[in-house]
């Protein structure tokens, strides 16, 4: 008896002494993510309290719902939470349609060479700040200065002002997405296209199939699931949107914020006004509604197909 | 080789798409060099334009006469960009080790404290709150550093890369007495160089670029990121006159406002626009690699 504890004691002295040094290496990374990821998620209840820099966010008077009522009944909600939904929906399936498209075609390039040229050129806009995208919107859209505008006169139309116009901005913010995003993520789905065996793009053409009906019995399974886990992402992000695209392309101007203004920008602006725990009750929602997504996303998608399921 | 007979009479259109594609990628910059060369005078009655009616390097020279501004601002990017995604790293690498490993206690709790991460923040007030009034990181450069140290994402990656290597190595180093430590720096990592470049790159890039740090916790002028400056003389008329002033020729009306801005806008990215398209041929493999069921 006493030799079988003494056994499990040094058993379990030596399980503790392999682990150690790994918990060295884990210990930097967790104590930030306590420090830097934790405790910010604890504060958000200042969602639920008047938040004030004198009392802090422990001693801060507690408000209820309020700040949570105040968003819903402004008439900003309903414009933020449209805005972002639909943005963010739009840019996953014009994006996911437009990477494909780009893979597809790249996967029908034979030239190595050109091929290489090819990616390393639409992957440019991928690396540039959304600071330098706004400069080159500001150089097409200045209403006194801009390629546009020069090109609407010279043809004898009046110049339009662009960035007090909503109207157009859907669509421009549109075309800036994909002009950045599309070269970088294409390369998964391009990179799935080379990893099918090629021979079942034989077999499909012996069987009589043209290109187009190769892509869609062939390509297109091969891709589902990398679409699956891209739109799971997305989903939870619905509430999201690139800051940078909403906040630096329409150059944070008022009058386009009816069609520009998304959450996250809506967010910074209140914190630049110093509404806190407002501010903070909106991104708690946020948080919230995207978190849940996720959760049935992943699990209708279990239901219906478990190994596209992300976890 | 029939396949490839039958498909070359018809990638030319193919080909043709990918020329004009290039040509949007590419011309925008083109568009904004131009003008950084353009005569102010020609700016101001005619509008930018994609060939300069007439070149010339004026703004080039303003910005050339008193560089600190410009060196500052890439000094403290280089700091951000290069310091913060190093270490970042290194703390993720160390973590996404320890969970590659079966016989770690722990891993099961690590998980889960990373994967909560992954569907849940504090939002930015919050974490505004808690790093300028606990930990006062406002103003400073440790923001830069601290800010998104760890990201569950790449720690995931790291992990599932890491965890298919071969066992066989990591056993017989162990035999030969490594440390764990050693393992990870000896062994793995020597063997990981094209994801953890990847991701290295990645973290540099994503840093160069950001604005938001500077623009949530920086007041002073002398901690601006290259991208902030940027976006302050492209919004704000009264920075870009407070940045004239401090030019060694006075004259307000000489200088040139609207050339100024691009060919600021050109010393400051033009570098990395060159430097970053060359890694991209070494990091598409690593991307591929690490992303697969990540």
């Amino acid at each position: 008896m006493a030799s079988n504890s003494l056994l499990k004691r040094n058993a379990k002295r030596r399980l503790w002494q392999r682990n150690l040094p790994l918990i060295l290496l884990a210990l930097p990374g967790f104590i930030y993510l306590i420090l830097f990821n934790y405790l910010p998620m604890f504060g958000v209840v200042i969602a639920f309290k008047d938040y004030s820099y004198i009392k802090g966010i422990l001693g801060s008077d507690w408000a209820g719902f309020k700040h949570f009522e105040f968003f819903f009944t402004s008439n900003d909600a309903v414009v933020v939470i449209r805005n972002s939904i639909l943005y963010q929906l739009w840019f996953h399936i014009i994006g996911t349609v437009c990477s494909i498209i780009v893979a597809l075609l790249l996967y029908n390039i034979n030239s190595r060479r050109a091929l290489k040229v090819y990616q390393t050129t639409i992957i440019i806009p991928y690396f540039i700040s959304w600071v330098l995208v706004a400069y080159i919107g500001f150089a097409l859209f200045s209403n006194r200065f801009g390629i546009l505008n020069s090109v609407i006169t010279a043809l004898g139309g009046t110049g339009v002002d662009w960035y007090a116009e909503p109207a157009y901005w859907p669509v421009i913010l549109t075309l800036f997405f994909i002009w950045k995003g599309t070269g970088m993520s294409c390369i998964i789905y391009y990179a799935t296209l080379m990893g099918i065996d090629s021979s079942l793009f034989e077999a499909a053409k012996i069987d009589g199939a043209g290109r187009l009906r190769c892509i869609w019995h062939v390509a297109l399974p091969a891709l589902i699931p990398i679409i699956c886990i891209n739109s799971i992402l997305a989903i939870g992000s619905i509430m999201g949107g690139d800051f940078g695209l909403f906040y630096q392309v329409p150059r944070n101007s008022g009058a386009l914020y009816p069609v520009t203004d998304i959450i996250n920008t809506y967010v910074y602006r209140g914190l630049q006004a110093g509404n806190m725990s407002q501010t903070a009750a909106v991104g708690l929602f946020q948080s919230v509604v995207g978190c849940v997504l996720v959760f049935l996303t992943n699990t209708t998608i279990r239901k219906v197909s478990p190994e596209n399921a992300m976890f | 080789m029939k396949k490839v007979s039958k498909r070359k009479e018809s990638t030319w259109f193919i080909h043709i798409i990918f020329a004009v594609y290039m040509l949007i990628c590419i011309v925008p910059f083109l568009l904004l060099v131009a003008v950084s060369f353009s005569n102010e005078n020609d700016v101001l009655t005619y509008g930018y334009s994609l060939i300069p009616k007439n070149f010339t390097t004026e703004a080039y020279k303003y910005i050339l006469s008193d560089l600190s501004t410009l060196l500052r601002a890439y000094g403290v990017t280089g700091v951000y960009a290069i310091g913060g995604a190093v270490l970042s790293i290194v703390i993720m690498a160390a973590m996404g080790y320890t969970l590659a490993r079966p016989h770690f206690i722990f891993k099961k709790f690590l998980s889960i404290v990373l994967i909560i991460t992954m569907f849940f923040n504090g939002g930015l007030v919050p974490t505004y709150i808690i790093n300028t009034q606990v930990f006062h990181l406002g103003n400073s450069m440790w923001i830069y550093i601290l800010n998104g140290m760890v990201a569950a994402y790449t720690v995931f990656v790291f992990r599932t890369f890491f965890a298919q290597l071969p066992v066989s190595l990591i056993e017989a180093a162990e035999l030969d007495g490594a440390s764990e430590l050693q393992v990870l720096t000896q062994v793995i990592v020597p063997l990981s160089t094209a994801v953890i470049a990847t991701y290295t790159f990645m973290g540099v890039v994503s840093r160069w670029n950001d604005f938001t740090v500077t623009m949530y916790y920086i007041q002073d002028t002398k901690l601006y990121t290259l991208q902030y400056l940027l976006q302050q003389i492209l919004n704000e008329a009264t920075f870009l006159n407070e940045l004239k002033k401090t030019m060694p020729i006075s004259d307000m009306v000489a200088v040139p406002s609207e050339t100024l801005k691009y060919a600021m806008c050109v010393l400051a990215s033009g570098p990395m626009l060159v430097i970053f398209p060359f890694f991209q041929k070494y990091f598409s493999k690593g991307m591929v690699a690490g992303a697969v069921k990540g």
